[in-house]
Protein backbone atom coordinates (compact mmCIF):
# COMPACT_ATOMS: atom_id res chain seq x y z
CA UNK A 1 0.00 0.00 0.00
CA UNK A 2 2.65 2.57 1.04
CA UNK A 3 5.10 0.62 -1.11
CA UNK A 4 5.71 4.42 -2.75
CA UNK A 5 6.85 5.53 0.54
CA UNK A 6 8.78 2.82 1.37
CA UNK A 7 10.70 3.07 -1.92
CA UNK A 8 11.46 7.18 -1.51
CA UNK A 9 12.42 6.11 2.27
CA UNK A 10 15.04 3.84 0.53
CA UNK A 11 15.70 6.50 -1.88
CA UNK A 12 16.41 8.97 0.57
CA UNK A 13 18.82 6.75 2.70
CA UNK A 14 21.02 6.04 -0.64
CA UNK A 15 21.25 9.94 -0.75
CA UNK A 16 22.41 9.74 3.08
CA UNK A 17 24.78 6.92 2.64
CA UNK A 18 26.33 8.55 -0.47
CA UNK A 19 26.75 11.61 1.47
CA UNK A 20 27.84 10.33 4.83
CA UNK A 21 30.49 8.27 2.15
CA UNK A 22 31.55 11.74 0.58
CA UNK A 23 32.24 13.32 4.23
CA UNK A 24 33.73 10.99 5.62
CA UNK A 25 36.96 12.14 7.41
CA UNK A 26 39.56 10.16 5.12
CA UNK A 27 42.48 8.53 7.56
CA UNK A 28 41.87 9.96 11.50
CA UNK A 29 44.90 9.46 12.96
CA UNK A 30 46.22 5.81 12.03
CA UNK A 31 49.30 4.52 13.53
CA UNK A 32 51.97 4.33 10.79
CA UNK A 33 53.50 1.25 10.31
CA UNK A 34 56.64 0.73 8.04
CA UNK A 35 58.53 -2.24 7.13
CA UNK A 36 62.46 -2.59 5.42
CA UNK A 37 64.71 -5.54 5.47
CA UNK A 38 68.41 -5.10 5.83
CA UNK A 39 70.80 -8.08 5.82
CA UNK A 40 69.71 -11.08 8.29
CA UNK A 41 67.19 -8.43 9.63
CA UNK A 42 63.47 -7.45 9.31
CA UNK A 43 62.61 -4.46 11.10
CA UNK A 44 59.16 -3.10 11.54
CA UNK A 45 58.72 0.24 12.64
CA UNK A 46 55.64 1.89 13.99
CA UNK A 47 54.70 5.47 15.19
CA UNK A 48 51.34 6.11 16.54
CA UNK A 49 50.33 9.52 15.51
CA UNK A 50 53.94 11.13 15.19
CA UNK A 51 53.47 14.46 17.22
CA UNK A 52 55.84 17.70 17.59
CA UNK A 53 57.10 16.88 21.59
CA UNK A 54 57.60 13.57 22.63
CA UNK A 55 57.20 10.54 20.72
CA UNK A 56 56.92 6.41 21.17
CA UNK A 57 58.35 4.21 18.62
CA UNK A 58 57.82 0.38 18.77
CA UNK A 59 60.47 -1.44 16.50
CA UNK A 60 59.74 -4.99 15.81
CA UNK A 61 63.14 -7.29 14.65
CA UNK A 62 62.55 -10.63 13.33
CA UNK A 63 65.86 -12.37 12.14
CA UNK A 64 68.84 -12.62 15.31
CA UNK A 65 68.19 -11.37 18.27
CA UNK A 66 69.96 -7.61 18.63
CA UNK A 67 71.70 -6.74 21.50
CA UNK A 68 71.03 -2.94 20.99
CA UNK A 69 68.67 -1.14 19.14
CA UNK A 70 69.00 2.39 18.79
CA UNK A 71 66.43 4.90 17.50
CA UNK A 72 68.16 8.47 15.24
CA UNK A 73 66.16 11.28 14.45
CA UNK A 74 66.92 13.72 11.76
CA UNK A 75 65.47 16.47 10.23
CA UNK A 76 66.03 16.10 6.82
CA UNK A 77 65.02 19.78 5.48
CA UNK A 78 66.99 21.56 8.53
CA UNK A 79 70.19 19.18 8.39
CA UNK A 80 70.01 18.24 11.95
CA UNK A 81 70.65 14.91 13.87
CA UNK A 82 69.64 14.63 17.32
CA UNK A 83 71.06 12.11 19.33
CA UNK A 84 70.49 8.74 19.47
CA UNK A 85 68.14 7.09 22.14
CA UNK A 86 68.06 3.66 23.05
CA UNK A 87 64.70 1.84 22.30
CA UNK A 88 64.16 -0.65 25.30
CA UNK A 89 63.83 -4.40 24.58
CA UNK A 90 59.95 -5.54 25.88
CA UNK A 91 59.72 -8.75 24.55
CA UNK A 92 61.69 -11.27 22.40
CA UNK A 93 62.33 -9.19 19.18
CA UNK A 94 59.89 -6.08 20.48
CA UNK A 95 61.58 -3.05 21.70
CA UNK A 96 60.25 0.43 22.43
CA UNK A 97 61.86 3.96 22.21
CA UNK A 98 60.07 6.22 24.74
CA UNK A 99 60.62 10.36 24.54
CA UNK A 100 61.93 10.58 21.40
CA UNK A 101 61.79 14.63 20.69
CA UNK A 102 60.61 15.53 17.34
CA UNK A 103 60.68 19.58 17.70
CA UNK A 104 58.76 20.54 14.59
CA UNK A 105 56.86 19.64 12.15
CA UNK A 106 57.77 17.99 8.46
CA UNK A 107 60.27 15.54 6.97
CA UNK A 108 62.18 13.27 9.18
CA UNK A 109 64.26 10.11 8.87
CA UNK A 110 64.54 7.42 11.53
CA UNK A 111 67.61 5.46 11.54
CA UNK A 112 67.03 2.61 13.21
CA UNK A 113 70.49 1.28 14.16
CA UNK A 114 70.52 -2.52 14.71
CA UNK A 115 73.99 -4.09 16.44
CA UNK A 116 74.11 -7.89 17.58
CA UNK A 117 75.36 -11.55 16.62
CA UNK A 118 73.83 -10.68 12.84
CA UNK A 119 75.85 -7.99 12.09
CA UNK A 120 75.38 -4.11 12.55
CA UNK A 121 72.92 -2.83 10.43
CA UNK A 122 70.65 0.58 9.67
CA UNK A 123 67.33 0.86 8.27
CA UNK A 124 65.71 4.04 7.56
CA UNK A 125 62.00 5.00 8.16
CA UNK A 126 60.74 8.53 6.46
CA UNK A 127 58.28 10.22 9.38
CA UNK A 128 56.06 13.40 8.90
CA UNK A 129 55.34 15.12 11.63
CA UNK A 130 51.87 17.33 11.24
CA UNK B 1 -1.32 0.99 -6.76
CA UNK B 2 0.29 -0.35 -10.30
CA UNK B 3 1.30 2.83 -11.35
CA UNK B 4 2.36 4.39 -8.27
CA UNK B 5 5.01 2.01 -7.47
CA UNK B 6 6.45 1.38 -11.22
CA UNK B 7 6.82 5.07 -10.79
CA UNK B 8 8.54 4.76 -7.88
CA UNK B 9 10.47 2.43 -9.45
CA UNK B 10 11.12 4.19 -12.25
CA UNK B 11 12.68 7.05 -9.63
CA UNK B 12 14.93 4.62 -7.46
CA UNK B 13 16.64 2.95 -10.99
CA UNK B 14 17.28 6.80 -12.09
CA UNK B 15 18.70 7.75 -8.53
CA UNK B 16 21.17 5.01 -8.38
CA UNK B 17 21.92 5.40 -11.78
CA UNK B 18 22.60 8.91 -11.25
CA UNK B 19 24.66 7.82 -8.20
CA UNK B 20 26.37 4.59 -9.80
CA UNK B 21 27.67 7.41 -13.02
CA UNK B 22 28.96 9.80 -10.05
CA UNK B 23 30.64 6.77 -9.06
CA UNK B 24 32.94 7.05 -12.54
CA UNK B 25 34.57 10.11 -10.83
CA UNK B 26 37.70 7.44 -9.51
CA UNK B 27 38.29 7.05 -13.23
CA UNK B 28 39.12 10.58 -14.37
CA UNK B 29 41.69 11.72 -11.36
CA UNK B 30 44.69 13.22 -12.34
CA UNK B 31 47.14 11.58 -14.85
CA UNK B 32 49.63 10.09 -12.29
CA UNK B 33 52.15 8.25 -13.97
CA UNK B 34 54.58 8.52 -16.87
CA UNK B 35 57.70 6.71 -17.97
CA UNK B 36 60.84 6.43 -15.86
CA UNK B 37 63.77 6.47 -17.76
CA UNK B 38 67.19 5.41 -16.16
CA UNK B 39 70.35 5.28 -17.49
CA UNK B 40 72.34 2.29 -15.82
CA UNK B 41 76.04 1.71 -16.05
CA UNK B 42 75.93 -2.47 -14.76
CA UNK B 43 79.74 -3.71 -15.63
CA UNK B 44 80.76 -3.22 -18.99
CA UNK B 45 76.99 -2.80 -20.29
CA UNK B 46 75.76 1.26 -20.53
CA UNK B 47 71.64 0.73 -20.15
CA UNK B 48 68.97 2.59 -20.11
CA UNK B 49 66.06 1.16 -18.30
CA UNK B 50 62.57 2.21 -18.55
CA UNK B 51 60.13 1.46 -16.27
CA UNK B 52 57.15 1.97 -17.72
CA UNK B 53 53.90 3.78 -16.25
CA UNK B 54 51.31 2.53 -14.02
CA UNK B 55 48.29 3.10 -13.81
CA UNK B 56 46.16 1.16 -11.42
CA UNK B 57 47.87 -1.86 -9.16
CA UNK B 58 47.57 -4.95 -8.44
CA UNK B 59 49.53 -4.61 -12.52
CA UNK B 60 52.02 -6.15 -14.87
CA UNK B 61 55.09 -4.04 -14.46
CA UNK B 62 56.76 -3.54 -17.97
CA UNK B 63 60.49 -2.54 -17.99
CA UNK B 64 62.61 -1.97 -21.18
CA UNK B 65 66.00 -2.43 -20.92
CA UNK B 66 67.85 -0.60 -23.62
CA UNK B 67 71.36 -1.79 -25.24
CA UNK B 68 73.85 0.52 -27.53
CA UNK B 69 76.47 -0.47 -29.76
CA UNK B 70 78.97 -3.00 -28.00
CA UNK B 71 76.48 -4.11 -25.32
CA UNK B 72 77.03 -7.95 -24.70
CA UNK B 73 74.31 -10.20 -25.07
CA UNK B 74 73.62 -11.74 -21.56
CA UNK B 75 70.77 -12.13 -19.11
CA UNK B 76 69.93 -9.65 -16.57
CA UNK B 77 67.91 -11.26 -13.67
CA UNK B 78 65.02 -8.17 -12.82
CA UNK B 79 63.07 -8.22 -9.39
CA UNK B 80 60.46 -5.71 -7.79
CA UNK B 81 60.40 -5.26 -3.79
CA UNK B 82 58.37 -3.68 -1.73
CA UNK B 83 58.71 -3.29 1.97
CA UNK B 84 62.74 -5.14 1.82
CA UNK B 85 60.31 -7.55 0.53
CA UNK B 86 60.39 -9.21 -3.30
CA UNK B 87 57.02 -10.15 -4.97
CA UNK B 88 57.61 -10.55 -8.20
CA UNK B 89 61.40 -11.47 -10.42
CA UNK B 90 61.90 -11.87 -13.87
CA UNK B 91 64.63 -12.23 -16.51
CA UNK B 92 65.63 -9.85 -19.89
CA UNK B 93 67.83 -11.49 -22.57
CA UNK B 94 69.55 -9.38 -24.11
CA UNK B 95 70.90 -10.28 -27.67
CA UNK B 96 73.18 -9.02 -29.59
CA UNK B 97 72.00 -6.56 -31.51
CA UNK B 98 71.43 -3.19 -29.71
CA UNK B 99 67.80 -2.45 -29.46
CA UNK B 100 65.03 -2.33 -26.70
CA UNK B 101 64.38 -5.67 -24.60
CA UNK B 102 61.35 -6.22 -22.65
CA UNK B 103 61.12 -7.94 -19.19
CA UNK B 104 57.74 -8.69 -17.54
CA UNK B 105 56.96 -8.06 -13.63
CA UNK B 106 53.99 -7.96 -11.29
CA UNK B 107 53.54 -4.45 -8.62
CA UNK B 108 50.86 -5.08 -6.15
CA UNK B 109 50.05 -2.47 -4.55
CA UNK B 110 50.99 1.34 -5.11
CA UNK B 111 53.56 3.20 -3.05
CA UNK B 112 57.75 3.25 -2.80
CA UNK B 113 58.80 0.38 -4.78
CA UNK B 114 62.63 -0.80 -5.55
CA UNK B 115 63.60 -2.38 -8.63
CA UNK B 116 67.07 -4.36 -8.92
CA UNK B 117 68.99 -5.57 -11.71
CA UNK B 118 71.64 -8.66 -11.53
CA UNK B 119 73.96 -9.17 -13.95
CA UNK B 120 75.46 -11.98 -12.68
CA UNK B 121 78.94 -10.38 -11.88
CA UNK B 122 78.44 -9.56 -8.47
CA UNK B 123 76.81 -6.10 -8.54
CA UNK B 124 73.31 -5.56 -8.25
CA UNK B 125 71.92 -2.61 -9.37
CA UNK B 126 68.48 -0.99 -7.25
CA UNK B 127 66.32 1.91 -8.21
CA UNK B 128 64.04 3.36 -6.27
CA UNK B 129 60.69 4.02 -7.83
CA UNK B 130 57.01 5.09 -6.77
CA UNK B 131 53.99 3.46 -8.25
CA UNK B 132 51.48 5.94 -7.68
CA UNK B 133 47.55 5.43 -6.49
CA UNK B 134 44.87 6.73 -8.10
CA UNK B 135 44.07 10.13 -5.86
CA UNK B 136 40.57 11.59 -6.15
CA UNK B 137 41.05 15.36 -4.96
CA UNK B 138 39.19 16.89 -2.76
CA UNK B 139 37.32 19.50 -4.72
CA UNK B 140 36.85 16.63 -7.38
CA UNK B 141 34.48 14.99 -4.97
CA UNK B 142 32.66 18.33 -3.81
CA UNK B 143 32.14 18.71 -7.69
CA UNK B 144 30.91 15.46 -8.94
CA UNK B 145 29.00 14.35 -5.15
CA UNK B 146 27.36 18.12 -5.09
CA UNK B 147 26.13 17.75 -8.78
CA UNK B 148 25.15 13.93 -8.01
CA UNK B 149 22.84 15.45 -4.73
CA UNK B 150 21.71 18.31 -7.21
CA UNK B 151 20.43 15.49 -9.38
CA UNK B 152 18.88 13.76 -6.62
CA UNK B 153 16.87 16.86 -4.78
CA UNK B 154 15.52 18.04 -8.56
CA UNK B 155 14.00 14.37 -8.52
CA UNK B 156 12.93 14.78 -5.16
CA UNK B 157 11.43 18.13 -5.83
CA UNK B 158 9.18 17.11 -8.92
CA UNK B 159 8.16 14.38 -6.43
CA UNK B 160 6.87 16.67 -3.87
CA UNK B 161 5.38 19.12 -6.22
CA UNK B 162 3.35 16.66 -7.79
CA UNK B 163 2.65 14.55 -5.21
CA UNK B 164 2.47 16.62 -1.91
CA UNK B 165 -0.92 18.12 -0.96
CA UNK B 166 1.21 21.38 -0.77
CA UNK B 167 3.19 22.34 -4.03
CA UNK B 168 5.34 25.13 -2.02
CA UNK B 169 7.15 21.68 -0.40
CA UNK B 170 8.79 21.35 -3.17
CA UNK B 171 10.68 24.40 -2.43
CA UNK B 172 12.32 22.38 0.37
CA UNK B 173 14.10 19.92 -1.57
CA UNK B 174 14.88 22.59 -4.80
CA UNK B 175 16.49 24.83 -1.92
CA UNK B 176 18.43 21.92 -1.38
CA UNK B 177 19.58 21.27 -5.03
CA UNK B 178 20.30 25.14 -5.40
CA UNK B 179 22.65 24.62 -2.45
CA UNK B 180 24.26 21.02 -4.24
CA UNK B 181 25.21 23.15 -7.10
CA UNK B 182 27.01 25.78 -5.10
CA UNK B 183 29.27 23.14 -3.64
CA UNK B 184 29.72 21.36 -6.84
CA UNK B 185 30.47 25.16 -8.73
CA UNK B 186 32.55 26.20 -6.18
CA UNK B 187 34.28 23.18 -6.10
CA UNK B 188 34.89 23.18 -9.61
CA UNK B 189 35.96 26.81 -9.73
CA UNK B 190 38.29 26.38 -6.61
CA UNK B 191 40.42 23.24 -8.67
CA UNK B 192 42.21 25.25 -10.85
CA UNK B 193 44.01 27.55 -8.15
CA UNK B 194 44.24 24.48 -5.31
CA UNK B 195 47.87 24.13 -4.87
CA UNK B 196 48.71 20.27 -4.88
CA UNK B 197 50.01 18.40 -1.88
CA UNK B 198 54.06 18.25 -1.34
CA UNK B 199 54.58 15.16 -3.58
CA UNK B 200 55.95 11.84 -2.63
CA UNK B 201 59.12 11.46 -4.07
CA UNK B 202 60.05 14.76 -4.97
CA UNK B 203 59.60 16.67 -2.15
CA UNK B 204 58.61 14.14 0.85
CA UNK B 205 60.11 10.37 1.06
CA UNK B 206 57.47 8.35 -0.31
CA UNK B 207 55.48 6.00 1.98
CA UNK B 208 52.71 3.57 1.40
CA UNK B 209 50.77 6.50 3.32
CA UNK B 210 51.24 9.10 1.47
CA UNK B 211 51.64 7.84 -2.27
CA UNK B 212 48.04 6.61 -1.67
CA UNK B 213 46.66 9.74 0.41
CA UNK B 214 49.03 12.71 -0.28
CA UNK B 215 45.72 15.53 0.68
CA UNK B 216 46.61 14.34 4.64
CA UNK B 217 49.83 16.36 4.62
CA UNK B 218 48.23 19.40 2.07
CA UNK B 219 48.29 21.38 5.68
CA UNK B 220 52.30 21.24 5.82
CA UNK B 221 53.96 24.46 6.47
CA UNK B 222 57.04 23.65 4.79
CA UNK B 223 57.94 25.84 2.21
CA UNK B 224 61.23 25.24 1.25
CA UNK B 225 61.85 21.16 1.32
CA UNK B 226 65.21 21.13 -0.47
CA UNK B 227 68.32 19.27 1.60
CA UNK B 228 72.00 20.00 2.14
CA UNK B 229 74.52 19.40 -0.06
CA UNK B 230 76.37 16.20 -0.38
CA UNK B 231 80.30 14.83 0.08
CA UNK B 232 81.57 12.76 -2.56
CA UNK B 233 84.38 9.80 -1.30
CA UNK B 234 85.51 8.00 -4.58
CA UNK B 235 87.45 5.23 -4.15
CA UNK B 236 89.01 3.27 -6.93
CA UNK B 237 88.71 -0.64 -6.48
CA UNK B 238 88.07 -3.94 -8.95
CA UNK B 239 88.27 -2.05 -11.89
CA UNK B 240 85.95 1.02 -11.70
CA UNK B 241 85.29 3.12 -8.46
CA UNK B 242 82.68 3.19 -5.87
CA UNK B 243 80.95 6.21 -4.87
CA UNK B 244 80.33 7.16 -1.14
CA UNK B 245 77.57 9.61 -0.39
CA UNK B 246 76.60 11.96 2.66
CA UNK B 247 74.65 14.30 3.77
CA UNK B 248 76.91 17.56 4.25
CA UNK B 249 75.22 18.51 7.46
CA UNK B 250 74.26 15.31 9.50
CA UNK B 251 77.15 12.61 8.17
CA UNK B 252 74.41 9.81 7.12
CA UNK B 253 74.64 8.22 4.07
CA UNK B 254 72.38 9.95 1.40
CA UNK B 255 69.79 7.47 -0.10
CA UNK B 256 67.24 10.27 -1.30
CA UNK B 257 68.38 10.93 -4.85
CA UNK B 258 66.20 11.87 -7.32
CA UNK B 259 66.07 10.77 -10.95
CA UNK B 260 67.92 14.01 -13.04
CA UNK B 261 67.98 13.97 -16.83
CA UNK B 262 67.72 9.97 -16.41
CA UNK B 263 69.81 9.00 -14.21
CA UNK B 264 70.58 9.14 -10.44
CA UNK B 265 74.27 9.91 -10.68
CA UNK B 266 75.73 11.94 -13.97
CA UNK B 267 79.41 11.00 -13.42
CA UNK B 268 81.70 12.90 -15.84
CA UNK B 269 85.40 11.14 -15.91
CA UNK B 270 88.07 12.94 -17.58
CA UNK B 271 91.60 10.86 -18.13
CA UNK B 272 94.93 12.28 -17.39
CA UNK B 273 95.32 12.41 -21.53
CA UNK B 274 91.50 14.42 -22.01
CA UNK B 275 89.54 11.37 -22.43
CA UNK B 276 86.00 11.94 -21.15
CA UNK B 277 83.68 9.32 -19.85
CA UNK B 278 79.85 10.34 -19.07
CA UNK B 279 78.66 7.07 -16.63
CA UNK B 280 75.58 6.63 -15.20
CA UNK B 281 76.95 4.74 -11.44
CA UNK B 282 74.49 2.20 -9.96
CA UNK B 283 73.42 2.10 -6.37
CA UNK B 284 74.42 -0.51 -4.53
CA UNK B 285 72.99 0.20 -1.24
CA UNK B 286 72.12 3.81 0.54
CA UNK B 287 74.41 6.13 -0.26
CA UNK B 288 76.75 3.79 -2.21
CA UNK B 289 77.62 4.10 -5.94
CA UNK B 290 79.64 1.20 -7.82
CA UNK B 291 81.04 1.99 -11.57
CA UNK B 292 83.18 0.11 -14.15
CA UNK B 293 86.09 1.94 -15.46
CA UNK B 294 87.24 0.21 -19.13
CA UNK B 295 90.48 0.24 -19.72
CA UNK B 296 91.67 3.01 -17.88
CA UNK B 297 94.90 5.67 -18.56
CA UNK B 298 97.46 5.03 -15.60
CA UNK B 299 97.32 8.84 -13.44
CA UNK B 300 94.89 11.14 -12.00
CA UNK B 301 91.02 11.44 -13.01
CA UNK B 302 88.90 14.30 -12.63
CA UNK B 303 85.45 12.83 -11.10
CA UNK B 304 82.37 15.06 -11.41
CA UNK B 305 79.15 13.88 -10.35
CA UNK B 306 75.57 15.69 -10.71
CA UNK B 307 73.18 14.75 -8.85
CA UNK B 308 69.56 15.96 -7.22
CA UNK B 309 68.22 15.14 -3.64
CA UNK B 310 64.76 15.19 -2.50
CA UNK B 311 63.44 18.93 -2.25
CA UNK B 312 65.34 19.53 -5.69
CA UNK B 313 68.16 21.30 -7.06
CA UNK B 314 70.73 20.44 -9.11
CA UNK B 315 74.12 20.13 -7.50
CA UNK B 316 77.82 19.39 -8.42
CA UNK B 317 80.74 17.77 -6.80
CA UNK B 318 84.00 17.54 -8.35
CA UNK B 319 86.94 15.61 -7.11
CA UNK B 320 90.03 13.35 -8.07
CA UNK B 321 91.30 9.96 -7.98
CA UNK B 322 94.10 8.21 -9.13
CA UNK B 323 93.94 5.06 -11.54
CA UNK B 324 96.20 2.30 -12.53
CA UNK B 325 96.37 1.40 -16.18
CA UNK B 326 97.60 0.82 -19.56
CA UNK B 327 95.27 2.67 -22.40
CA UNK B 328 97.96 4.74 -24.25
CA UNK B 329 97.21 8.70 -23.51
CA UNK B 330 95.07 10.47 -26.14
CA UNK B 331 96.80 13.62 -27.78
CA UNK B 332 95.23 16.70 -28.10
CA UNK B 333 91.98 17.13 -30.26
CA UNK B 334 91.70 20.00 -32.77
CA UNK B 335 89.15 22.46 -33.25
CA UNK B 336 86.26 23.49 -35.25
CA UNK B 337 86.53 21.63 -38.71
CA UNK B 338 85.23 17.89 -39.90
CA UNK B 339 86.44 14.66 -38.41
CA UNK B 340 85.05 10.90 -38.40
CA UNK B 341 84.32 9.72 -34.69
CA UNK B 342 83.16 6.22 -34.77
CA UNK B 343 82.77 5.88 -38.23
CA UNK B 344 80.18 9.02 -38.63
CA UNK B 345 81.13 11.95 -40.18
CA UNK B 346 80.57 14.94 -38.38
CA UNK B 347 81.39 18.71 -38.80
CA UNK B 348 82.29 20.93 -35.77
CA UNK B 349 81.48 24.90 -36.06
CA UNK B 350 82.32 27.33 -33.45
CA UNK B 351 81.24 30.78 -33.60
CA UNK B 352 83.26 32.89 -31.38
CA UNK B 353 81.69 35.59 -29.41
CA UNK B 354 79.45 36.50 -26.07
CA UNK B 355 78.14 34.47 -25.93
CA UNK B 356 79.87 31.27 -28.01
CA UNK B 357 77.72 29.03 -30.41
CA UNK B 358 78.90 25.38 -31.01
CA UNK B 359 77.41 23.08 -33.91
CA UNK B 360 77.98 19.56 -34.40
CA UNK B 361 76.59 19.12 -38.25
CA UNK B 362 75.88 15.73 -38.70
CA UNK B 363 75.13 14.87 -42.22
CA UNK B 364 71.35 12.89 -41.52
CA UNK B 365 68.61 13.50 -39.96
CA UNK B 366 68.77 10.26 -37.56
CA UNK B 367 69.62 11.43 -34.39
CA UNK B 368 68.36 9.40 -30.94
CA UNK B 369 67.83 11.34 -27.49
CA UNK B 370 70.25 10.49 -24.93
CA UNK B 371 69.03 11.19 -21.36
CA UNK B 372 66.31 13.16 -22.59
CA UNK B 373 68.42 15.17 -24.49
CA UNK B 374 69.51 15.17 -28.14
CA UNK B 375 72.83 16.15 -27.11
CA UNK B 376 75.29 16.93 -23.89
CA UNK B 377 77.94 19.18 -23.72
CA UNK B 378 80.75 19.16 -20.90
CA UNK B 379 83.37 21.91 -20.91
CA UNK B 380 86.60 22.45 -18.72
CA UNK B 381 88.78 25.78 -18.28
CA UNK B 382 91.20 27.07 -18.89
CA UNK B 383 93.69 23.95 -18.85
CA UNK B 384 97.35 24.43 -19.16
CA UNK B 385 98.93 21.53 -18.09
CA UNK B 386 97.43 17.92 -17.69
CA UNK B 387 93.38 17.93 -18.36
CA UNK B 388 93.06 14.90 -15.64
CA UNK B 389 94.11 17.16 -12.99
CA UNK B 390 93.32 20.24 -14.14
CA UNK B 391 89.68 19.93 -15.30
CA UNK B 392 88.88 18.93 -11.09
CA UNK B 393 90.06 22.54 -10.32
CA UNK B 394 89.30 24.56 -13.55
CA UNK B 395 86.96 28.02 -13.13
CA UNK B 396 84.65 26.68 -15.34
CA UNK B 397 82.82 23.33 -15.32
CA UNK B 398 79.98 23.59 -17.48
CA UNK B 399 77.10 20.60 -19.21
CA UNK B 400 75.30 22.55 -21.91
CA UNK B 401 72.53 20.42 -23.42
CA UNK B 402 70.99 20.61 -26.28
CA UNK B 403 67.02 19.80 -25.99
CA UNK B 404 64.91 17.87 -27.89
CA UNK B 405 62.39 19.92 -29.94
CA UNK B 406 58.88 19.43 -27.49
CA UNK B 407 55.66 18.71 -28.96
CA UNK B 408 53.05 20.38 -27.64
CA UNK B 409 50.96 18.47 -25.36
CA UNK B 410 53.04 15.55 -25.32
CA UNK B 411 53.97 14.02 -21.32
CA UNK B 412 55.79 11.47 -22.19
CA UNK B 413 59.31 12.57 -23.38
CA UNK B 414 60.62 10.26 -26.65
CA UNK B 415 62.80 7.51 -25.74
CA UNK B 416 66.07 5.91 -27.46
CA UNK B 417 63.88 4.13 -29.77
CA UNK B 418 62.87 7.45 -31.56
CA UNK B 419 66.12 7.83 -34.24
CA UNK B 420 64.46 11.54 -35.84
CA UNK B 421 66.43 14.42 -34.65
CA UNK B 422 69.12 16.14 -35.83
CA UNK B 423 71.54 16.86 -38.38
CA UNK B 424 72.44 19.52 -36.41
CA UNK B 425 73.39 19.77 -32.76
CA UNK B 426 73.71 23.39 -31.27
CA UNK B 427 75.17 24.36 -27.89
CA UNK B 428 75.46 28.24 -26.41
CA UNK B 429 77.49 28.89 -23.74
CA UNK B 430 79.29 32.14 -22.66
CA UNK B 431 82.74 31.77 -21.42
CA UNK B 432 83.40 33.23 -18.26
CA UNK B 433 87.29 33.92 -18.74
CA UNK B 434 90.38 33.71 -21.98
CA UNK B 435 91.52 30.79 -22.47
CA UNK B 436 91.92 27.05 -23.80
CA UNK B 437 88.86 25.03 -23.16
CA UNK B 438 88.56 21.46 -23.55
CA UNK B 439 84.93 20.71 -24.88
CA UNK B 440 83.50 17.11 -25.33
CA UNK B 441 80.30 16.90 -27.48
CA UNK B 442 78.09 14.00 -27.14
CA UNK B 443 74.94 12.94 -28.94
CA UNK B 444 73.62 9.46 -29.95
CA UNK B 445 73.15 7.92 -33.15
CA UNK B 446 72.49 3.91 -34.47
CA UNK B 447 72.40 2.91 -30.29
CA UNK B 448 75.96 4.39 -30.45
CA UNK B 449 76.85 7.81 -27.76
CA UNK B 450 79.20 9.61 -30.29
CA UNK B 451 81.72 11.39 -27.95
CA UNK B 452 83.32 14.36 -30.18
CA UNK B 453 86.18 16.08 -28.11
CA UNK B 454 87.93 19.71 -29.13
CA UNK B 455 89.52 22.32 -27.92
CA UNK B 456 88.04 25.69 -27.78
CA UNK B 457 90.30 29.44 -27.34
CA UNK B 458 88.65 31.95 -26.27
CA UNK B 459 90.90 34.89 -26.99
CA UNK B 460 91.22 37.83 -25.10
CA UNK B 461 90.07 40.63 -26.46
CA UNK B 462 88.34 40.98 -30.32
CA UNK B 463 85.67 39.62 -31.69
CA UNK B 464 85.48 36.47 -30.05
CA UNK B 465 84.79 37.99 -26.68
Amino acid sequence: MNRPKVLIAVVALIVVAGVTWLLWPAGAAKATTQQAVSGPYTVQFSADAPRIGGNTFAVAVTGPAPDSVLVEPVMAQMGHAFAPVLAVAESSGRFRATGVALPMSGQWEITVSLRGPGGPAQVVFPLLVK
Amino acid sequence: MGTKSKAALLMLLAVLGIALAGGTAHADGAPSGSDIQIAQTLGARELTVIIRRVDVTPSPLRVDVVTHQGTAPGTLHLAVAADGVVTSRGDVVLGAEPGVYAGNLEVGKPGPWELSLDDGSGTTATIPFIVPARVVPPWEKATYGGFVAAGVFLLLALVVGVRARRTAFALIPAGGAVAAIAVAVTGALLSASTPPPPAPGSQLDPTYDNVTDPYANAQLSTVDYSRPPVNLAVEAERGGLTLHLTDGATGRPVDDLLIHDNALVHLVLVSPSGRMSHLHPVRVGPGGYRVDVADPEAGTYTVAAELVRRGGGVQLVRSTVDLTGTAAPVPEPAGAGPRTVDGTPVDLTITPGTPTTITAHFKTQDLQPWLGMLGHLIVAGPITGQPGTDAAKAPTWAHVHAMIPPVAGQLDRPDETVAAYGPDVSYTYTFAAPGRYRIWLQAERGYRVLTIPAVVDVPTTGAGR
